[in-house]
Formats: structure tokens, sequence, C-alpha cells
């Protein structure tokens, strides 16, 4: 780069911290060059922690000096979310006072004085008198969801837990100018209700959420049950307005004010089972409980895609926020054929709003145009964070005594590695830069043969050590989609649920709702078993060969094998671990587990040829179970 | 519990009919969206 080039540089660090998913983005002359969430660094997952290591690594992958960094973006406003709370406290009065003295120490010692606070943790990074700015939570989302869009204009949706006092919106993105039209406010949240379904199945608020869904579909859709917990849900904790805005019933929810999401004892007389305690056997009550939640928050969203159509008139819809994460409710809209485009942001939860608040200053607050240049977004196939080179997989590799074989040939590679999934192997790929958000795409991910039926089972209880009625997600190669999936369009951030095609859909015996869980979901349904879920969806990756050439072309060697131009692709973690972002972290995951081969750039490491990794048999303490 | 709590609460009970949706899908003022201070 040129010194003339380096002088006209503005950057601009968007930072999202203190509630989870910490993370850090960095804009350089309005475009997106780096991202990453902290528990990648810090190895501890949904961190909240303030992302002094992203913020490194995002600086200095982007070469941003001191000079460069035209402004800090943090993601919401502390001083509104304070408001929020006092107020709920206050209009509470006197439940809550626990939860009260809980929060006020640490927002009266620091959350206050934020802007103290992020300047204190940049001039760690010898960041000193840079311009503090702080959007609000869901312009944020909102910005995130529009700006790096492929849409010159677009309806904006953003449904989450809370920010501030919106838990969703609906706004308009015209060019560099986002405007919010309406607003949702707290306690009144989408986000909150399926939170508190979660909870009360037994999994972790804030990251169960996912669980729940793909949950869902072991529900029995024609019993009597789910219908009743559907119309209980509807009738007695929320009332859904035609516009898609609720209203929840506070008498049920605690989470206003105290420590828990819900009235444990009221809820168990409303749905007439108890809470069910974590890690425990999941009875059929709680699927359907589960399907019942995920319907009626497909009716919701759907109804908010509605309104949104309707203020805006536009033929483009750009989603953010946690629950526009619900890939299953992402489906329906693009079903219901409201829109011609839909875009929805990679990393919808809390971490992209590090992206949203430094494009929200970037183009609203300083007033820069944005250029659309073609049909690709901004994300770069959210390939965003850290990457390594064959130099510095090669310490790793020394490091440990690992046994390893370098092969600079791609093709080779490929192919060899496409006839070792073909054969039932799994195996670790670490390619590239990692992606930002929650999903692997292709660089930090395990891999299966999606036509082998016994995979699903395999990855589940061998390698991630994980529930095993989750489903896997398939990655397809882009132009072989329709061959696969009712699905017309790309997919690449695997945020859309669609059916498998009718005709590679295997009937169901009789009686096949009535059966146990695990009888259900190990009869094959498709002949790509570990990808079609009990349902018949998927929740698809399309890989283009522009965006990820590598990956893609592994899969075009397994098609070439098999035919199937279509694998199995699940993140490169175990249970409760974040997803690996070194080679030092893949190797340890990759020797804990049974996977069978792992790719580390350019070298392949075969399991049997491997030393023992030496450390206690007490790794998995290490990492919470979520 | 105030009128500006009552507001903002719905006063925590699951209303019959639909008259209110306007007061809950509120419209912000644009300015007060976009201030980033």
């Amino acid at each position: 780069m040129t010194a003339t080039s380096r002088e006209t540089r503005k950057a601009i660090l968007g930072i999202s911290a203190f509630y989870h998913d910490s993370a850090a983005a960095v804009l350089v002359d309005g475009k997106l060059v780096a991202a990453a969430q902290e528990e990648r660094f810090t190895r501890k997952k949904h961190d909240s922690s303030f992302p002094i290591n992203a913020c490194r690594f995002v600086l200095g992958e982007a070469g941003v000096r001191f000079e460069d960094l035209r402004a800090v973006s943090f993601y919401d406003k502390p001083f509104l979310k304070f408001e929020r709370l006092l107020e709920t406290y206050h209009a509470f009065v006197p439940k809550g006072f626990v939860g009260f003295a809980s929060a006020m120490p640490v927002w009266i010692k620091e959350k206050l004085f934020m802007k103290r606070l992020i300047s204190r943790h940049l001039a760690e990074l010898g960041v000193a008198r840079v311009p503090v700015y702080f959007p609000e939570h869901h312009l944020s989302h909102a910005a995130s969801a529009f700006y790096p869009s492929p849409f010159a204009e677009a309806a904006i949706v953003t449904i989450d837990g809370v920010g501030e006092w919106a838990t969703t919106t609906i706004g308009l993105g015209q060019s560099s100018e986002i405007s919010i039209l309406k607003e949702l406010q707290f306690p009144h949240s989408v986000g909150l209700l399926y939170s508190a379904f979660t909870y009360y199945a037994g999994f972790v608020v804030n990251s169960g959420e996912y669980k729940l869904m793909g949950l869902a579909p072991y529900g029995n859709p024609l019993s009597v049950r789910t219908a009743d917990f559907r119309e209980k849900i509807t009738t007695e904790l929320v009332d859904i307005r035609g516009d898609g805005s609720i209203v929840l019933n506070m008498d049920w929810f605690d989470y206003a004010t105290g420590l828990k999401m819900v009235h444990e004892e009221k809820w168990e007389k409303l749905f007439g089972v108890p809470r069910r305690k974590p890690e425990t056997e999941i009875s059929q009550v709680y699927m359907d409980m589960a399907l019942a939640i995920q319907l009626v928050t497909e009716e919701i969203v759907l109804r908010l895609a509605r309104t949104a159509k309707e203020l805006t008139g536009c033929r483009n819809l750009v989603l953010a926020g946690g629950v526009a994460l619900n890939c299953v409710a992402n489906g329906k809209i693009l079903k219901a054929s409201l829109f011609d485009g839909l875009w929805i942001q990679p990393a919808g939860g809390d971490a992209g709003g590090a992206v949203g608040a430094a494009y929200a200053v970037w183009h609203i607050h300083d007033g820069n145009q944005r250029g659309i240049t073609s049909s690709f977004d901004a994300m770069s196939g959210s390939y965003l964070g850290p990457e390594f080179s064959n130099k510095e997989i090669r310490r790793t590799i020394e490091k440990h005594g690992a046994i390893a074989r370098c092969v600079d040939d791609f093709q080779e590679l490929a192919a060899d590695i496409a006839g070792k999934l073909a054969g039932g192997s799994v195996v670790g790929w670490f390619q590239g830069r990692m992606e930002f958000g929650p999903r692997a795409l292709g660089n930090r991910s395990i891999l299966g043969d999606a036509r082998n039926p016994e995979m699903q089972k395999k990855i589940n209880l061998k390698i991630k050590y994980r529930e095993g009625f989750r489903p896997f997600a398939p990655s397809v190669l882009e132009e072989d989609i329709e061959k696969f999936f009712e699905l017309d369009r790309q997919s690449p951030y695997m945020l859309l649920v669609t059916p498998i095609r009718a005709e590679k859909q295997i009937p169901l015996p009789e009686g096949f709702e009535e059966k146990g869980l695990y009888e259900r979901l190990y009869f094959p349904r498709s002949d790509l078993p570990a990808i079609t879920h009990i349902d018949y969806s998927a929740r698809i990756q399309s890989v283009s060969r522009e965006t990820n050439p590598r990956y893609w072309r592994l899969i075009q060697e397994f098609k070439k094998l098999t035919g199937y131009g279509v694998i199995v692709n699940t993140s490169f973690n175990v249970r409760g671990e974040p997803i690996v972002c070194t080679p030092e972290d893949a190797y340890r995951c990759f020797m804990r587990t049974e996977m069978d081969y792992l790719v580390v750039g350019d070298y392949v490491l075969d399991k049997k040829d491997q030393p023992k990794l030496i450390e206690g048999a007490d790794w998995p303490a290490q990492f919470q179970l979520d | 519990m105030g009128d500006w709590a009552k507001r903002r609460m719905g006063d925590a009970r699951v209303p019959n009919s639909s008259a209110q949706a306007d007061e809950i899908l509120l419209r912000r003022p644009p300015d007060q969206v976009r201030n980033m201070e």
C-alpha cells in the first residue's frame, strides 16, 4: 500500500460487549475488513467481556494505525438501557429487589461510565483520544442487516431479546439512509418469549434457543397436546396483534425483575408439566411444547414481515437480531413470497452489533455514501476472522510432535480428502480465515458423508459429545441446490431451512409420530439421512466457487466420486467449546474426539499416526455445557 | 404504577382488543433514534 493511500484511510472500530457474544469489527473507508467474536480467543463460549483480543485482531488485520482510527462505535446506549432497568424495577416495586440490588453495583461502578471504560481498554492497545459513539442497539442491528446487504433499498426487520427499550423494529433502508418506522418495546419481546421456553425446556438461555428450534420438529403436529399448548400460549401468555406486535402477560414471566425467565409454578399448572431438568432425557411433552412455541414464533415473525412490506412497499427484506437466526422462521418468510430478495446478517445476534455499530457511524453519523457495485453482499462470505500460514501451522505440528503430511497441490488434497469422506471418515477441516458469526461455513468445520446413515449418530455422540437429537446441516454446491432441496436461491450463511425435494423423501411408516425420539431419528428419511431432519427439512449452506474456492473444490471432488455435491458440515468444536480459532485449538479438538483426519491448511493428519495428547482427563471441565 | 409505566408495561395483562396496536408498535422520533452521542 502506498503512503498516499494510507494517508487517506478512515477506520471505524465497532464493538459489542458486556451482555453476551462480545465482538469487534473494523471498517476501513467503509469496507468491512475484519470481524471476530471474543469467545474465539478466550475460549469461553459467549464471552461477554470487553473484546480486547478481538479489537487487537481486527485493528492488526486491517493495518489500522492510531491516526487512521476515526471513531469507535459501541453497539448500544448504556444510559438508555439503565433507564429501562430503573423504570422496570420502579414499575414492579417491591418485586425484584434482589435483582435490582445485584445489578446496580456494576452499573454504578462501570457501565454508566462506558465511554471511560472503553477508552481505558483501548488505551491498552495504544489507542487514545478517539471519539466514541453509541448508536441504539436495534439501529446497530438494522445497520448490520442493511448496509452489508446486496440491496440498494430494503425493508428492515430486527428482532431480539431486548436492547435499550426496543425488542423489535421495522425500518426502511434506502441507499445510505436508515429510518426506523416502528418499534416494539420491553417487556414485550419475541426473543424473550422464545428464551422463556428455552429455559422451561431445560436449555441455557442465550445459547440453547438453537436447540429448542432443532427439537421442535420432533413435536407431533397432529397431537391434541401440541394444539392445546399453542392455544394456551396465544391466549394466556401472549396476545399477537395483526401487525405482528405482541403483548406479553407479565403475570407469567419473571425476567423483567427476577433472576429467572418464568414463574415456574404457574407454568407447571398451565402446561401440566414441570420445567425439564437440564441434561435429563427429553420426553415427548417438551418436543410438543417446542413445536408449539416455534409455530407461534413463526406466526409473529411472518406478521411482522407482512407489516414491513405494507409500511415500506419494498421488494427486498433484510433481517438481524437473535431471532433472525431462527432459520426455520426465515424459511417460512421465504415460502410466503412476500419479498423478491431476502438477506440475513450471518452474525444476527449481538456479535453482529459490532458490524452494525461501525456502519451506523460511517453512513448515518458521518454521512458517507453507500455504493452497491455487485450482486454480492459485503460480508466476504463471513470469512472475516484470523487465518494462519503454513509456517504457523507447521509450528503447532512440531510443538506436539504430531505426524503430518504436507500436500501442496490442493487438487490432490481435495481428491484425497473427498475419498476419505466417501469412505465414512469424519474430517476436521481448517482453512483460511475464520468465520464471523455462530455458524461454521467450511473454514472451521467438521465434515462427513451426508449419505451415511450412521453419520448423525457418530458425529453427535463420538465427536461433538452433544445431545443425540440435534440435526446436522448440509453444505451443497451452489449449482446443485435445486437438485436436492426446495430452494431457488443461494443460502450462503446456513440461515434458511427448506425441505428436501419431494422425490428424495422416503415415506414414513404408519404410526411414525407415536414412536420414540431415537426410533424416529434413526429411520432414514431420504438418501441423505445425515442432514434430513425429522420433518424432511434441512438447514442449507450453499457453497460458491467465488466465495470459498477450496471448500467448493472439496465438495466437487466428493461429487465426482459419489454423484452427490453435498456433505455434512458442523462447527469445529465440542459441546460448550467456542469454534476453534487457531491450529492449536484445532489440533486439541481433533485429538480429544474420534475425528479420523484433520486437514489444517496444506497439512493432513491421520489420527492413527498421532502421539497421545498429554493433558488431564478433566479437559471437558474447561467448557461449560451450553 | 404511573401512567408512563402502564404504557410501557401494557399493564402487564393480555388485552382482548387490537385497538392498542399502534401504541405497541410505536413510532419513534427519527432524531432520537439517530442520536449516537
